[in-house]
């Protein structure tokens, strides 16, 4: 009886992922994990999953649950910028969207850990303190690249996708950005390192719904970095193999590129909407091979 | 070379408001303004983030009007009853001139009392109702202007300065359909036109309007000027627009072709750029 409810209960599930299939990526056929790949291109980094607020939204880490390989993926979740109880919630949501193998990081046991990891399809970070997030997690930056190498997708929300760039902001708003730059010292923005999965770039979430364009812009200016701001309810997925970023969500995907040169202190800006994508060569961020 | 492009922005300008056919009014007779020369040139443009400006931000649009004794024109016309009356008392406090609060309904009053000013102060509100009401006023704010008077407001009233006014829609609606009313887009509206071939839009940090602005600039290819609650955007006939205040003001040159990445820049409080190219230049 029980089994039963479930089998009805996980095709509904799949009926579900398949409305919301992002459309420039396929199955995979090789039997290889990490779940869905660029069309046409072999296993490479996994997809980078950047979610600009710090609650699970289905819709949204529905997203990040078929980037992994949908309901049968092994997804391990990263509670490191939030504690276990943002853990235990996330994993929460991701079990009611029909993934049955999902496991909450210890954060102390960095072994234990990196089986987990080693073993994941998807890794997902949840969100809290930006500073918190990046000193815990150097110590788990190998196990973690050597993953999302081998094809696992990665992601995180809020403080969860900001520690992906290769610096993240940790202290400061728009108002200290446009009075004092990035000058932690004298009550300006405090800029720090990041993972850099993703070099070249500074990523800012709850971007509009906190007025944080001046922050970026400054930010971004001041590291010659390339800034993506991501709104609340919204992502920016990277896809490595064809080095393109694309906006899912109701929100907008805002890239800020300082050129320098004669145009001054002016900043180049695209903005994304849902289904929009932009060529990452275009903006200056290197491939990652 | 700086002074050259000032006379540059300066004499397009002059050129946008000769475009609209205003002439300036005759013989003033008692009225005429105490702080305003011919020669002079425009005023100066004072575009405030709102809600409420804050009395440092009202003593800038003091100064900019001559300072002490300057006669302030205040137009309330989307505020509802008595809406003029704080800021009637506050540039009084601040020792203002004579301060005229003018009525959408008495047109030829309000006309004359524009025509004496030194400074004409628009109040915020609803940004339709604003448009709609400060219509039959716009050719004596220009003449004023041209002579030299301080035009400004906030919110809405510093949005109607503009040539190009949002009147309805946010971001999302911005983002799904464009400037396009009947969809349920954008919609804009002539505004004064003292500032040509731009838009400006308010409470911009605090209301997350950049993807908006962005949509209307790229899709009349004007400038955008965004600009945050308490702090001002002022424009000067030396060609410059100078931020005061706490927040920021953000300038949005569209690329050209829909979709195109734009030309953006963020000026922090003393922070400049010239009007003309929108080039920003270091703070003094």
């Amino acid at each position: 009886m029980r089994g039963r409810g479930w089998a009805v209960w996980l095709v509904l599930a799949t009926g579900s992922a398949g409305c919301t299939e992002l459309p420039f990526l396929t199955k995979p056929d090789d039997g290889r994990r990490g779940g869905y790949r660029i069309k046409g291109q072999a296993a490479g980094p996994g997809p980078l999953f950047l979610a600009g607020s710090g609650d699970h939204p289905p819709g949204q880490i529905q997203r990040f649950r078929d980037l992994a390989g949908g309901t049968g993926a092994y997804i391990v979740i990263g509670p490191f910028a939030g504690g276990a109880p943002a853990g235990a919630e996330a994993r929460k949501a991701f079990q009611d969207l029909g993934v049955t193998r999902v496991d909450v990081l210890d954060g102390q046991d960095v072994e234990a850990d990196a089986k987990l990891i080693a073993r994941a399809d998807g890794i997902y970070l949840v969100g809290g303190v930006a500073e918190i997030a990046a000193r815990k997690l150097t110590t788990y930056a190998e196990p973690l690249r050597s993953a999302w190498r081998a094809g696992a997708a990665i992601g995180g929300t809020s403080a969860g996708a900001m520690v992906w760039g290769e610096r993240l902001i940790v202290k400061g708003e728009a108002r200290e950005a446009v009075t004092k730059g990035v000058w932690a010292e004298g009550g300006g923005l405090d800029v720090k390192v990041g993972l850099a999965f993703m070099p070249g770039v500074l990523v800012d979430p709850h971007f509009n719904e906190r007025g944080r364009f001046p922050r970026l812009w400054v930010a971004s200016g001041a590291t010659d970095l390339t800034g993506i701001g991501i709104d609340e309810n919204t992502a920016a997925v990277w896809t490595p193999a064809d080095h393109r970023l694309t906006a899912v969500g109701p929100g907008t995907v805002t890239l800020v590129r300082h050129d320098g040169g004669d145009q001054g202190e002016t900043a180049r800006v695209a903005v994304l909407a849902e289904g929009r994508s932009a060529d990452l060569d275009d903006w200056d961020v290197p491939r990652v091979e | 070379m700086a002074h050259g492009a000032g006379r540059l922005a300066l004499a397009f300008m002059l050129a946008m408001v000769a475009g609209c056919g205003s002439t300036a009014s005759g013989s003033r007779g008692d009225l005429a303004p105490r702080y305003r020369t011919l020669d002079r040139g425009p005023g100066a443009l004072f575009l405030s983030g709102g809600a409420d400006d804050p009395p440092p931000l009202l003593a800038r649009f003091r100064d900019l009007a001559g300072g002490r004794g300057a006669r302030i024109a205040i137009v309330p016309f989307a505020g509802g009853p008595g809406a003029g009356e704080p800021y009637r008392v506050a540039f009084t406090a601040l020792g203002a001139g004579e301060v005229a609060v003018l009525e959408p309904d008495a047109l030829a009053a309000g006309r004359a009392a524009i025509a004496g000013a030194d400074g004409i102060y628009v109040v915020g509100g609803i940004t339709r109702i604003l448009v709609d009401r400060v219509a039959p006023f716009s050719d004596a704010i220009r003449a004023a202007w041209r002579d030299g008077a301080a035009v400004g407001g906030h919110s809405a009233g510093a949005m109607i300065c503009a040539d190009q006014v949002i009147v309805k829609g946010e971001g999302p609606a911005a983002l799904a359909h464009g400037v396009d009313p009947s969809a349920g887009g954008l919609d804009l509206r002539a505004g004064v036109g003292l500032l040509p071939q731009a838009i400006v839009d308010t409470h911009f940090g605090e209301r997350a309007r950049f993807p908006r602005l962005w949509i209307a600039t790229g899709a009349t290819n004007r400038l955008g000027i965004g600009v945050d609650p308490g702090t001002a955007a002022v424009c000067t006939a030396d060609g410059l627009l100078t931020a005061y205040g706490t927040g920021a003001v953000t300038l949005i040159r569209p690329g050209g072709a829909a979709g195109s990445p734009a030309r953006v820049s963020v000026l922090g409080p003393g922070d400049r750029a010239r009007l003309a190219d929108w080039r920003p230049q270091p703070a003094e």
